[in-house]
Order: structure tokens, then sequence, then C-alpha cells
């Protein structure tokens, strides 16, 4: 069943469920049955009587103004997997010149604003797996945003800088649907709570959000991590060398993979050029007997990425990319993920970086991706403009 | 009940029916002794916005206040309901909220309430307010006041009844969650082509508050989760924590919110029966 399908002809999205909570989300669409007038939530049980609300227009005023359903001004054609995406202005404002993307990879998309109940925010209607592309790529955004501003307050001590990216990371956090991107939003959260005027709040955080997620972590391990970004960011923007030595990091108690994953992932982008293609190699070969990769499944994956116009890593692909060592490097990771996340031909030139390493002999791979390391350096960081909130 | 009155009379003339019965009928009572009841909250964000103290309990509608909806106390009031905390057995549906909660039966104890094999609020009717179940003949808001009477089941007894009414209305038994019922009730409701699941959903209430800390399994929808743990972050103080996490131990999908929250308790609620 596709777009335009006869099933679908019959219904069309007046609204979604309950309303936007946060600075941007998604929801399951209210259907419409133009035929019998009935509602349904979401577009996987229609013509279904146990999932149909037969209700009068009085009952959908109620739940509108109860807060239990969000109206959207312009009805829209009903599709499968569809799922409402919504933004509000005040992530746009803190985003630091963030704008509401007008496509992803081929798809447009088509943003209106809820005027009557709650004209800040804005919806678009998109295939289920978009909905996450989308969430994570402004996940990216404000991780990134949080980064520099941690970087800015480390720098400078200017406690506004530090509230911010507080902010930021809880908004990056509310975005992300990534598992290591979340990881990565975590530990920098920590870090801006940790050095805020209530730092004994990163228990509770830790309690109550990290440890959900990570159950293998402890709390030394989150806390460890976090100092351990704190010193990093602080060597990255005074472009020092190692804060610790690579046998030290290594010699964690708990190997668990995403710590680890992390750790180096973080060490890395703060380490001088001449130093990175090892310490890559290192973590891809990490990763590579962590998450054994067959040469056929390599292969597989290249041949998708420089055959098709449209590609999104699923978890298995992206564990063949982490064995790669050009993985490790920030500018290539943030192109790749941009490009994985923004758009089809970026991403196919990006992934055309990695052809030499998919399809190469493993010992040639430092040289490889020493090459692509120069080709990819970190883009110059733009002034940041603080914004009071 | 009217929908189980004179049933083996109904039973006997259908052979089919009757056959069908007697195979579901041991199956439909281990359903109806361990199914949970759902409570979806209306406004989660509302509902958690302070955490001065935990746990918070779900309370009964109330009249004073904009918390409840107008049809809902109209329709306690005309069908003498009192005031109750709602809960639907083994169903949950996104319309109501963005946080679900299965209590297991032994949340019941020690509450007073009554159940019906439908939604009440369906059945109310006047000159506002349409009714959304149907019945066949059509009635009036008197006769369904009556109607609504002859169905109330005591808190005590109600899944007795609900065994019967799934062995005898829904094959498979399925249907209650998948379809509708298979075969006509005496009011001509079940078979109603404009009816939905209200028609036949079991509705169990509470005539007082419940601890949200009886709780069985939940699950959340993501931004709802989201926000409910900025604010427990930001406010709940030390000496709740330990409580707190508890409540945190029993999601059902631990530290994701999803869109399909409804849907996943009620297949968790399914698991769980073996159906």
């Amino acid at each position: 069943m596709k777009l335009g399908h006869p099933e679908y002809t019959e219904f069309e999205v007046v609204g979604f469920d309950s309303t936007p909570k946060i600075e941007c989300g998604r929801s399951l669409p209210l259907l419409r049955n133009l035929t019998t007038n009935s509602f349904s939530m979401g577009t996987n049980q229609l013509h279904n009587p146990s999932h149909e609300l037969a209700i009068s227009e009085e009952e959908i005023k109620s739940w509108l103004a109860e807060g239990r359903i969000t109206m959207l001004p312009k009805p829209l054609p009903a599709f499968q997997h569809a799922i409402i995406v919504y933004a509000r202005e005040d992530m746009l404002r803190l985003g630091n010149g963030l704008t509401l993307p007008k496509r992803i990879g081929n798809h447009r998309l088509q943003w209106q604003r809820l005027l009557e109940h709650d004209p800040r925010t804005w919806t678009t209607l998109v295939p289920e797996s978009l909905s996450i592309t989308l969430l994570d790529l402004w996940g990216l955004h404000f991780r990134d945003l949080t980064t520099m501003l941690l970087e800015r307050f480390l720098l400078e001590q200017d406690e506004a800088f530090r509230a911010q990216a507080e902010t930021t990371a809880e908004i990056a956090r509310g975005a992300a649907m990534n598992v290591r991107l979340r990881c990565e939003i975590f530990v920098r959260h920590g870090l801006a709570i940790l050095h805020s005027n209530t730092p004994e709040r990163i228990e509770t955080v830790f309690n109550i959000i990290v440890r959900r997620e990570y159950p293998q972590w402890n709390h030394d391990d989150y806390l460890s991590l976090v100092r351990e970004l704190g010193e990093l960011l602080r060597a990255r923007r005074q472009l020092h060398s190692l804060p610790k030595s690579p046998a030290a990091t290594l010699s964690t108690t708990k190997p668990d993979p995403w710590l680890i994953m992390l750790r180096k992932a973080e060490e890395i982008s703060a380490e001088n050029p001449a130093t990175q293609a090892t310490r890559s190699e290192e973590s891809a070969k990490w990763n590579r007997s962590a998450y054994p990769v067959t040469e056929a499944q390599s292969k597989r994956l290249t041949a998708r990425i420089l055959g098709s116009t449209e590609v999104i890593l699923n978890p298995e692909d992206f564990q063949i990319v982490v064995g790669e060592p050009a993985c490790y490097y920030p500018g290539v990771l943030k192109r790749c993920m941009d490009a994985i996340y923004l758009d089809a031909t970026a991403f196919v030139n990006a992934a055309k970086l990695f052809k030499d390493i998919l399809t190469s002999d493993p010992s040639t791979h430092s040289t490889v991706t020493y090459s692509i390391a120069k080709d990819m350096d970190q883009p110059p960081e733009q002034p940041y403009k603080i914004t009071k909130v | 009940m009217p929908a189980l009155d004179k049933i083996e009379n109904r039973l006997h003339d259908n052979l089919d029916w009757h056959a069908s019965y007697n195979t579901n009928l041991a199956s439909a009572g281990k359903i109806a002794e361990q199914i949970q009841i759902v409570h979806v909250l209306g406004n989660p964000s509302t509902f958690f916005s302070n955490f001065s103290s935990w746990p918070p309990t779900l309370s009964p509608t109330d009249d004073t206040n904009a918390r409840s909806r107008p049809r809902t106390v109209k329709t306690e009031d005309a069908f003498n309901l009192g005031r109750c905390v709602y809960f639907y057995a083994g169903r949950a549906f996104p319309v109501s909220g963005g946080m679900a909660f299965a209590f297991s039966p032994v949340a019941e104890a020690n509450h007073e309430g009554s159940v019906t094999p439908f939604d009440t609020g369906g059945l109310y009717c006047d000159d506002f307010f349409k009714p959304y179940i149907h019945m066949t003949p059509s009635k009036d808001a008197h006769s369904r006041k009556a109607f609504c009477q002859a169905s109330m089941i005591p808190l005590a007894i109600w899944r007795k009844r609900f065994a019967d009414f799934l062995a005898v209305y829904f094959s498979p038994l399925a249907g209650y969650w998948e379809g509708r019922p298979w075969k006509p009730d005496p009011d001509g409701i079940l078979l109603h082509p404009q009816n939905t699941w209200q028609a036949w959903t079991f509705e169990v209430r509470f005539q007082e508050p419940h601890g949200i800390s009886k709780v069985d399994f939940w699950c959340a929808k993501e931004d709802d989760l989201e926000l409910f743990r900025r604010n427990a972050t930001n406010a709940l103080p030390a000496a709740y924590s330990a409580e707190f996490a508890k409540f945190l131990d029993r999601m059902l999908t631990p530290g994701q919110g999803t869109l399909n929250y409804c849907n996943l308790i009620e297949q968790e609620i399914r698991n769980r029966v073996s159906l």
C-alpha cells in the first residue's frame, strides 16, 4: 500500500494525537473517514472497528479543548505509515540559524503553522522513517550547538553559556532517536549540570534518565565520562594534545561497548591530526572485533551506497561503518551523518570517500584514512552569538 | 445485564453459537481472571506537574474544575454513576492522552465501583451531546438511562460477567481487541454498523482515588515522557527518589517513549493472557 492507494483515498489527516509538549516531536495522525465520518488514530488500523471512533463534531471540539487532540488548519491526504512531526519556533530561535528543512532526500516537506491554537508551532506529515531522520537531524544540530556552548563556557567561565548548553542539551535529547547520538547528548547534558550551582542533580539525571536507557552503566561510569568530556573539550578548544594516555583511558573496569566507543570518538576528535590516523584505526579495529562483519556484508553496503540515490543507514549498516577508521574523524563523521540524514547526493559523495576503505585490503586502511583526513578537515567554527533565553 | 439476559435460550436456538461459546468459555475465564484494566492519562503534563510529593493519585472526576470533561460529568449525573476514576478492561485508546497505565486485578481491592459492558459516555445523550453508541431500535435519553442501570455490574463480580460476555460475543476471543462481536445482542448495539469499540469495551469505574504506584506496567508517548523526565529531574525531592525509581522500573520500554503506547500496552496485556 503506497501513497494514493485506494484504501487511503477514503481518509484524510485532520489532526494528531495530543498537543505539542516539547520543542519538537512526533504524533500519530488523526484520520477522518470521508465516507463514514468516523475517526481513527494512526494509519495502521484502517477500517477496523476496534480502532475507530464513531464520534460527533461536538466530541471532537471537546477533545480539542482538553488538549487530547490538535487539529490541522488544512487537512492532508493520508498515506501508509504517515506520522506528524512538529517543531516549535522556540527551537528554531535557540537553534542558532536553524530553519525548517524544505526537503529530506527526495521527499519534499510541507510545513503548516497551527494557526488557531498554537501559532508558534509548525507541523508536517512524513513517512515514519523520515520522521526519525528529521528528529535525529535536529538532535545532531543541538548536540553540536551544546558542544560549542560547553567549549565556550569552559574557556570563558561565563554562566550564560553553561545555562544555554543545558537547555540545548535537553532539546537535543527531546529530539534524538539514534541510540549513539542520545548517548553523546546525555554526556553533554551531564557536563552542563556538573558545572551548575546544583551539580547534585547529575545523580537524579543518571537515575531517572541515563540508567534507564543504558542499564549497564553505573553512576561512576557516567560521571567519569562526563568529566573526561570536560577535559577533552577544554583541550580541543585550546588545541592541546591528549589529556590522558590512551592506555589509561582504555582501562575501563566495565567494558561496555557504548562507553568505550563514545570515549574513543570524543578523544580522537580532540587529538592532533598526527595521531588521529593511528587512534582511528585502533577504534575501528575494536569495533570490528566487537561487531564482526564479513567482507560480503561490507561489499553489499558499498554497492548499496554507491548504487542508490537515497540511502538511510540501519543499525546493521552502522556497525559496518563504525568498523572503518574514517568514521572516527570528526569532519568525516559529521559530513557523512549530515549526508545520511539530509541529502542523498551528499551522502553518495561522502560514501565515495569510504569506497576505498570498504573495498580495500585492511592493511591499506591507515594510508587511505590519512588521505581522507586531509580532505575532510573540520570546517572552521562560525562565531556563535548567544541568545538570552 | 441485558446483553446476557436469557442467553442460554438464545444459545440453545443456535448450534454454531452454542458450540463456539462452549469452546471459548474456559479461555475466556482465564483471560477475565488476569486481564489488566487500563487508565490513559488525559493530560500527563498537568497530572505530573507537581513533584513535591510522590506518588500522585488518579482522582475521580470533579465538576468544580476544568479537569473533567463536561460529557463525563453529565453522564455520571444522568446515570447515577457518582464521581469516578475510569479504566477500560484490556483496552487503551490514544485519544485519551499520552501515558497509559495497566493495573492488575489486585489493584481493585478496597475499591467501591461499578462496571458496564460499554463506554457510558457513548450511551449518554442530551440536547447538546449526541450518543456515539447506537441502539436498534433507537432509544431516548430516559430509556438509555434505564438500559445503563440494567447493565451495571458490581465491581466485585465483573470479571465473571466479562468472561461470559467474551465467550458469547467474540469468536475468536481476540476479536475484543482486533474486530467486533460476531452475534447480535437484544438491544441492537453490538452489530450496529455505526458502533465501534466503545460499544463493547468494558468500562471499569472506581469511586475513590487510585494510587499510581500500584501500576503493573506503563508506557508513554515520546514527548510526554521527555517532559515528564524534565519535570522530575528538576523538581523531585531526593526523599522520593527510591519510590520514583520503582515506578520507572515498571515501564514497558525502559527509558523509551513510543508513539504506539496504546497498542504496546494492549499487546502486553494480550501476551500476559496468552492471546
